[in-house]
């Protein structure tokens, strides 16, 4: 039979806010060109495009089966030049070719964070108005 | 009466303006299913048996 798997509320608010807690504060969310790597726990060599910061705290405690980061400070002056094809969230400190913790696309659309443009120019404003992970089939 | 204006004469525009620099804004907004929620999970070396067992286990499928 194929797979069913629910989950409790208070699981999935568990889960979301291990999150949180492994990504500690002031992590980083970086965006690349090039190839998604298979996944965070890879080292990668891409181009940073730009190099935003969490909050202090990643997010308050999850509700209603939603995380909802809290503000994300703006990359000013967009690292370099390039199309940005996807991103990952690491711990503060870590290197950009080092393995991060959530990984994930860009587009303009279809992809997991939407962009106004994926063309950035270095130099660039480069912000993330709003981040959620939402526990779907609550 | 004509009034003439002897001050200085105001900047001309030279056309070399700097533009304003652009700005990309981004929103995530992603939608876990229960299993994402759990590969998730794992993926980031949390002890989901151990989580599960400490909130009361899965939910039980209907017979």
């Amino acid at each position: 039979m194929a797979s069913n798997l629910k989950l409790s509320q208070t699981i999935r608010h568990a889960m979301l806010n291990q999150i949180t807690s492994t990504v500690g504060g002031s992590g980083l969310w970086r965006i690349y060109a090039g190839s998604q790597p298979a996944g965070p726990d890879t080292t990668n060599s891409a181009t940073v495009l730009a190099e935003l910061v969490c909050g202090s705290t990643f997010a308050p405690a999850a509700s209603s089966n939603t995380l909802t980061l809290n503000a994300i400070t703006q990359d000013s002056s967009a690292n370099n030049t390039g199309t940005a094809a996807w991103w990952r969230i690491s711990s503060s400190g870590s290197a950009a070719t080092a393995a991060g913790h959530i990984d994930g696309t860009c587009g303009t659309s279809d992809a997991d964070l939407i962009l106004n443009s994926t063309a950035i120019t270095a130099g660039a404003v480069v912000q993330i108005s709003s981040a959620t992970f939402t526990a779907g089939n609550a | 009466m004509i009034r003439s204006h002897n001050g200085p004469q105001a900047a001309q525009y030279d056309g070399a303006m700097d533009q304003p620099p652009q700005v990309i804004t981004g929103t995530l907004n992603v939608n876990l299913t229960d299993a994402q929620l759990f590969d998730l999970a794992v993926g980031l070396g949390i002890d989901v048996d151990a989580l599960i067992a400490a909130h009361g286990g899965l939910d039980e499928e209907p017979e």
